[in-house]
């Protein structure tokens, strides 16, 4: 076998000038066999051969064919570094480092990929971009929606009126009773005293005349004029209703700092209170919330701040919103 | 790692260290090794009674005091075993070096460099994190670590990636680590600690046993270096070394040959070429065939012994190679790990 391939062999050398001649002729000056070499490296013959015959290719890779080559000019006596040095390892292939396996792993989708990043920024950017568009168009679209808000809360209102037409003489004729109610329900015991005697006598008046209906009419009139000398300006006590249409938090306190209400409204509810007339208020969710003073809505979509709506609700010139 | 990180990393580089027991490597990524210093730190304490404690000298300068300072410096090699012996000082001591590396470059800035330490592969949790915390307060950027068996074996261009086996010996000045390596990954791995400290103190123990004589460390290293050998040959050479004589206490010359320090380091090499057969032993026979076929792969200062691969192609009876400029294997591969790591993830190696 040596036989044969060695003429070819010879041939190779004058052109390519590596190593193997030098290998081959210090092996034959030492009378020694390819079989012999091979047993003292532990190499198969085969890549005794190769290494004879300067052909690389079939060897597994750089640092190998290195190693051989210096272990083989080794035991021949030769200078290894010179020997190494000849040798032309350009065509010899270097191992990479990603294996066919981590290769099959890379062509899997990859968060790194550069497509998946890029995009995965895009919708990044697309979101930070919206986000910002849409903080920006808040105030304004707010702004814009309120007075459309009036007009069509007027239309409502105009729809409403029939259901309110009809509480409204009744709402006249038992001013004492809801009156009563009011203070019952949501200032039962914090009431000024110059208050709870007319209350109360209002309240008697009321119970004793509940069955002819003029005489809770005489008790309010003859209440009115009671009140006034007490309260003066602020006697004709203002009505403030509110028609919850979501759920919301509510703080309500009059101008003389009672709590008329206090707490999570639900929705569908609605809420008269009568107190003296600069109310403090606070809306948790004031979107979902209509607020009538005297019958007339409110527009306190100006004072609302995110959700929220604080402000002081009276005549006009009271309203203001309110910090902290 | 956050914008300001970098940012940072615009002006700073990715740095790989071999942080060796008897020599400290550094790869700068796109440079090459940039230094290769041992790793031994001179301490000089200074006058008073609890005064501070300042770094004399790091690296060769320090080297040259080990067995020779005086009464106020102390001559350290943190490193012990392949694992930190010394938490705080090499601490100093990376710092130093990864100043030094950094000097050359950009002056302007601190250096916070991206760090991939090579750890031994029977390095404990609580020595990795030891090398983690030490590199990160010697201020890099961020810590990575990976095997020395895998560092080596892709330092010396072994074909780990492939589907076929591909042995490792990777024998430093603490510990010799043994490795089978497929698909990127380790298949076995064994670290023993038995490396070029071994030897040394194998020949100190020999020449005071058989002379009489004390020799130091450095003076072991020389004969070691200068007619250490793993394999009986023709050639015997011989070394005149100066020591201490024991019983006259006196320093005395005397000359000692290739075969007597044979002897002396059989014990150590016994210890390596057991922990090699069992390797082999563990090794999945598709694997041990490769290794059979293409041969194991000598790396580290431990390759450089004369006729080591002699000893094990005897021992084993598998071809057995040194790797190009095996000293430097390590770092290297792990500088390539680092590109890797860039280029395909950093899933490609089994690190933590």
């Amino acid at each position: 076998m040596t036989d044969v391939s060695e003429p070819n062999g010879v041939e190779a050398f004058a052109v390519a000038g590596g190593p193997g001649r030098h290998l081959r002729e210090a092996r034959e000056a030492r009378h020694l066999t390819v079989a012999q070499v091979a047993a003292q490296l532990r190499l198969q013959s085969r890549i005794i051969e190769a290494l004879e015959h300067d052909d690389y290719h079939n060897l597994p890779g750089s640092t190998f064919v290195q190693g051989y080559l210096r272990s083989y000019a080794r035991l021949l006596g030769l200078a290894e570094d010179h020997l190494v040095g000849l040798a032309q390892l350009e065509g010899v292939t270097t191992p990479s480092l990603v294996s066919s396996i981590g290769a099959g792993g890379s062509d899997e989708a990859s968060s790194r990929d550069l497509p998946f990043r890029i995009v995965s920024y895009l919708i990044l950017l697309v979101v930070v971009v919206g986000l910002g568009w849409w903080l920006s168009q808040r105030e304004p679209q707010s702004m814009g929606l309120s007075s459309p808000a009036v007009s069509t809360t007027g239309g409502e209102q105009g729809l409403l009126l029939p259901e309110e037409a009809p509480s409204l003489p009744v709402e006249v004729s038992l001013v004492a009773e809801t009156v009563d109610a009011g203070e019952v329900e949501t200032a039962p015991d914090e009431s000024a005293p110059a208050e709870e005697a007319p209350a109360a006598e209002a309240e008697e008046a009321a119970v004793v005349a509940a069955p002819p209906v003029a005489a809770p009419q005489a008790a309010a009139t003859v209440n009115s004029p009671d009140a006034p000398p007490t309260l003066t300006e602020t006697m004709p006590q203002s009505r403030l209703e509110l028609e919850y249409r979501e759920k919301s938090w509510t703080e309500i306190s009059d101008a003389a700092g009672r709590k008329l209400a206090y707490g999570l409204i639900p929705e569908g509810k609605r809420l008269t209170l009568r107190g003296e007339a600069p109310f403090r208020v606070f809306l948790g969710y004031a979107d979902g919330v209509r607020v009538y003073y005297n019958g007339d809505l409110f527009d306190h979509t100006p004072f609302q701040n995110g959700d929220m709506a604080r402000f002081r609700l009276g005549r006009a010139e009271h309203n203001r919103p309110l910090s902290r | 790692m956050g914008l300001l990180g970098r940012f940072k990393g615009m002006f700073s580089y990715d740095i790989s260290i071999d942080l060796g027991t008897a020599n400290t490597l550094v790869y700068v990524r796109g440079e090459g090794i940039v230094l290769n210093e041992p790793s031994v730190v001179a301490i000089r304490q200074e006058g008073g009674p609890n005064s501070a404690k300042r770094i004399a000298a790091v690296g060769a300068e320090a080297k040259r005091m080990l067995g020779r300072t005086p009464g106020n410096i102390v001559a350290i090699r943190p490193m012990k075993d392949g694992v930190i012996a010394d938490f705080t000082i090499t601490e100093k001591m990376l710092q130093h070096f990864i100043r030094k590396v950094h000097e050359n470059k950009f002056k302007a800035f601190k250096p916070s460099p991206r760090v991939l330490i090579c750890v031994p592969c029977g390095a404990t949790q609580v020595e990795r994190r030891a090398i983690k915390e030490s590199a990160a307060g010697a201020g890099a950027r961020e810590v990575y670590l990976i095997e020395e068996p895998m560092a080596a074996a892709i330092g010396a261009g072994m074909p780990i990636s492939e589907a076929s086996g591909s042995m490792v010996l990777d024998i430093g000045g603490g510990t010799t680590e043994i490795a089978v390596l497929s698909l990127n990954g380790i298949v076995y791995s064994n670290s023993v600690r038995i490396g070029g400290d071994r030897f040394d103190e194998a020949i100190i123990s020999y020449v005071r046993r058989n002379y009489g004589t004390l020799i130091g460390e450095a003076t072991a290293e020389r004969i070691k270096e200068e007619i250490g050998s793993a394999y009986p040959s023709a050639e015997v050479r011989e070394i005149e070394v100066r020591g201490r004589n024991l019983a006259e206490g006196i320093p005395r010359s005397f000359t000692l040959n290739s075969n007597e320090i044979l002897e002396a380091l059989q014990e150590p090499l016994s210890g390596i070429v057991g922990a090699v057969k069992t390797a082999l032993e563990q090794t999945p026979p598709e694997l041990g065939a490769d290794i059979a076929e293409h041969g194991m792969v000598l790396t580290g200062g431990g390759a450089l012994l004369r006729d080591l691969d002699r000893l094990l192609m005897e021992e084993t009876g598998l071809p057995v190679i040194i790797a190009e400029d095996p000293l430097t294997c390590v770092a290297r591969g792990g500088g390539r790990a680092l590109e890797m790591m860039d280029e395909h993830g950093g899933d490609i190696f089994a690190m933590n």
